[in-house]
């Protein structure tokens, strides 16, 4: 031990070589384009600088630059980090494209001209931004509205430049529109307004669109997309309000600081892109020390619950692997989502298997490792649970199976019982019909009648015990008229007096009838054998979904369940319709047998 | 006194012994039939006396069968018989309009006019 210590020691205090990582192609090209970026930014504050005819104060156009390269700084950053998604890219451009408006500061009329055709460019692609977080435009509703901010962008600008609107209130100082095919100020007044009223209608376009999608999403897909809708809104919103001031011709502080506010907010979605990529990070540790935390200080704590909370899922489930699938916590089979289902999962693996999955919202998608991590730190609490839900499943399935041999017990007792009615016992009535006809046709006083007398005698007590078996079997009566007069039939043969003191008046569930049918027999026939009481009685209730069957009498009691057979079998022929049967027989106090089993409602 | 019958139950063992055995007392057995939709027919254009219906038969119950017999105008008598034999079945026959239950073992026509009126 102490040898290997040395020995790491010393490799540790070999000396190392640094050296810088090598780029590849995309890391050059995006370093391509954040020189790109960084010097249209400088050339932008140049024209600037050095325009003859900018009235915009210098606060604005520092803010003005800023944004641009708040816009490719974070696209270039997320583009290196997910260059499979689109949406740095899109950041990118749009930062590009921003600085174009830049060229009205021009004094040269070909660039001023450019700048007014150019200045919109960077709406369409800042919209397209709507396809964060998967980089594709899934609503139609989005794809549509980008749609139009190109239009706006390209044709409507170029018609506007044409048509010599001032869109930029550039004012008479600025160079000649060179694109202007007529110079009529009221020509150009008119198109200036359409302009104005096409980029209202757009921004309201947008914020529609926005609030449409954040009313759709669930509770992790706001929480994703909370940065870029909100300061997404918020530009759009202020865009609005900037170019109706504009066309209104409000006070310039009054433009000035809606156009600021603007710019505030659309610097926002930058920064608010780049937090959500950071805050995953920080979810992530904070979730996995949650749920570290949780179990350390409560390891009885609902997994579940835990789970939804620390990833922030309400709809989050959990379901175990077993056997020959999987089931929920209290051991109910369950189906995973498939593709398509609008649900992910996430299997939790513990020593190369898996004990379960995380069943969760598809936006928690993009935080995999999150869902992963979290469910690592509860793997060990999860194969727990995973067992205790197996088991739940074991012991459902066995009081299922319990249920169904009763039920195929209960099949068979009936056939037997129909197979002696419709065989032995009708062949034996047959031969009693024929021997009394028999008997008529032979004189009384013959030998003949004695003999035939005495035949019958015993064919009647062969009918009688028949039938007495058959009954014991399966009472025919229960099955075609119910518990009721069933009943009726086993209080008529009972050697005590019971009186019947209540009884439902609609029929109960086949099992549970037979159930009470034989506990009630039983009882009865220990009250004639063993209690010496005078008399009985027998009551049968509903309540609250339960059957209540209670047989008590007034005899000598201390009846012991645990040593007859015939109350044991009762009392699992009751268990396994989920019931449970009750002896209460204090001495020289009488004894009440009680059942209650589930029936529904 | 001589009786007109109808026999309804699903055993033709039952049929043929009662038969004999009312026929030997001077009874007349005007039809027989399987079943309790059969009887009704049976019974509309038999016209019988009396009508002797199984509690077990394979479309219905014979104490419904019953019912449905003396439910009608200028009903016949009807007696509810089986092989088996409950305490239950004679309160359930006279509430269905039957005269009684007899065990079939117990079959003769001295018992079934015991019975009928």
């Amino acid at each position: 031990m102490t040898t290997r210590l040395a020995g790491s020691a010393a490799t540790a205090a070999r000396p190392r070589t640094l050296r810088l990582p090598r780029l590849g192609t995309l890391q050059t090209a995006l370093l391509v384009i954040g020189i790109v970026g960084a010097a249209e930014g400088a050339a932008f504050l140049g024209l600037h600088a050095v325009s003859d005819h900018s009235t915009q104060p210098i606060a604005i156009t520092v803010m003005q630059a800023l944004v641009g390269w708040a816009f490719v700084g974070v696209g270039l950053f997320a583009w290196a980090r997910r260059p499979d998604n689109r949406v740095g890219a899109l950041m990118t451009a749009a930062g590009l494209a921003w600085f174009l408006h830049g060229l009205v500061a021009s004094n040269a009329a070909a660039f001023y001209t450019a700048g007014l055709v150019l200045q919109h460019l960077m709406l369409p692609l800042a919209f397209a931004l709507l396809a964060f977080p998967t980089g594709r435009l899934e609503r139609r509703a989005e794809r549509t509205l980008v749609a139009g901010a190109w239009v706006f962008a390209i044709p409507v600008t170029l018609l506007a430049t044409l048509l010599g609107a001032d869109i930029e209130g550039a004012g008479a100082d600025a160079p000649e529109n060179l694109l202007a095919l007529t110079d009529d100020p009221a020509v150009a007044d008119a198109a200036t307004a359409a302009f104005a009223a096409a980029a209202v209608a757009l921004a309201v376009w947008l914020v529609v669109v926005i609030a449409v999608r954040w009313r759709g999403s669930t509770p992790p897909q706001r929480r994703e997309i909370a940065p870029i809708v909100v300061t997404g809104a918020a530009a759009g919103a202020l865009f609005g309000l900037h170019v109706l001031l504009l066309v209104a011709g409000a006070a310039d502080g009054a433009q000035t600081a809606t156009k600021a506010a603007c710019l505030l907010a659309l610097a926002g979605l930058p920064f608010g892109f780049l937090l959500g990529l950071v805050r995953a990070r920080v979810v992530a540790g904070r979730a996995v020390s949650r749920v570290v935390e949780e179990l350390g200080t409560s390891p009885r704590v609902e997994l579940r619950a835990l789970l939804a909370d620390a990833l922030r899922d309400p709809s989050l489930e959990v379901a175990f692997r077993v056997a020959d699938g999987y089931v929920d916590p209290e051991g109910r089979p369950v189906t995973l989502p498939g593709p398509g289902t609008g649900r992910s999962c996430t299997p939790v693996e513990r020593e190369g298997r898996t004990v379960a999955v995380i069943v969760h919202d598809p936006a928690l998608d993009r935080e995999a490792d999150v869902v992963r991590a979290a469910g690592g730190a509860a793997a060990l609490a999860l194969e727990n649970a995973r067992l205790e839900a197996e088991l739940r499943a074991r012991v459902g399935e066995l009081a299922a199976s319990r249920a169904r041999i009763i039920a195929a017990g209960d099949e068979e007792r009936r056939r037997l019982e129909r197979d002696l009615h419709d065989g032995a016992q009708q062949r034996l009535v047959g031969l009693a019909l024929r021997l009394g006809l028999a008997r008529q046709a032979v004189p009384d006083d013959g030998p003949a009648a004695v003999a035939l007398d005495g035949a019958m005698d015993e064919l009647r007590g062969a009918i009688a015990e028949l039938r007495e078996l058959a009954r014991g079997i399966h009472p025919a009566v229960l099955t075609q008229r119910g518990l009721g007069p069933a009943l009726e039939g086993l209080v008529a043969r009972a050697p005590v007096p019971v009186e019947v003191e209540a009884m439902p008046a609609a029929r109960l569930p086949a099992a549970v009838e037979v159930a009470a049918y034989f506990v009630i027999a039983e009882a009865l026939t220990n009250v004639a054998r063993y209690s010496g009481a005078d008399r009985a009685a027998v009551r049968v209730a509903r309540d609250d979904g339960l059957a209540v069957i209670e047989v008590r009498d007034d005899g000598r009691g201390g009846a012991d369940p645990a040593t007859g057979t015939g109350l044991r079998g009762l009392a699992d022929r009751v268990g396994a319709l989920d019931g449970r049967l009750v002896v209460d027989s204090p001495p020289g106090r009488g004894t009440l047998v009680r059942a209650e089993v589930p029936c529904g409602s | 006194m001589t009786r007109t019958v109808l026999i309804v139950d699903d055993h033709p063992g039952f049929r043929v012994s009662a038969r004999l055995i009312l026929e030997a007392a001077g009874w007349q057995v005007v039809g027989e039939a399987a079943d309790g939709t059969a009887a009704l027919a049976a019974a509309a254009t038999l016209r019988p006396e009396v009508v002797l219906v199984d509690v077990t038969l394979p479309d219905a119950d014979g104490f419904e069968v019953a019912a449905r017999l003396t439910g009608g105008p200028a009903p016949p008598e009807v007696v509810v018989v089986s092989s088996r034999d409950d305490a239950v079945y004679g309160p359930l026959a006279v509430d269905s309009g039957a005269r009684g239950f007899l065990p079939k073992d117990c079959l003769s026509t001295s018992a079934l006019a015991a019975m009928l009126t």
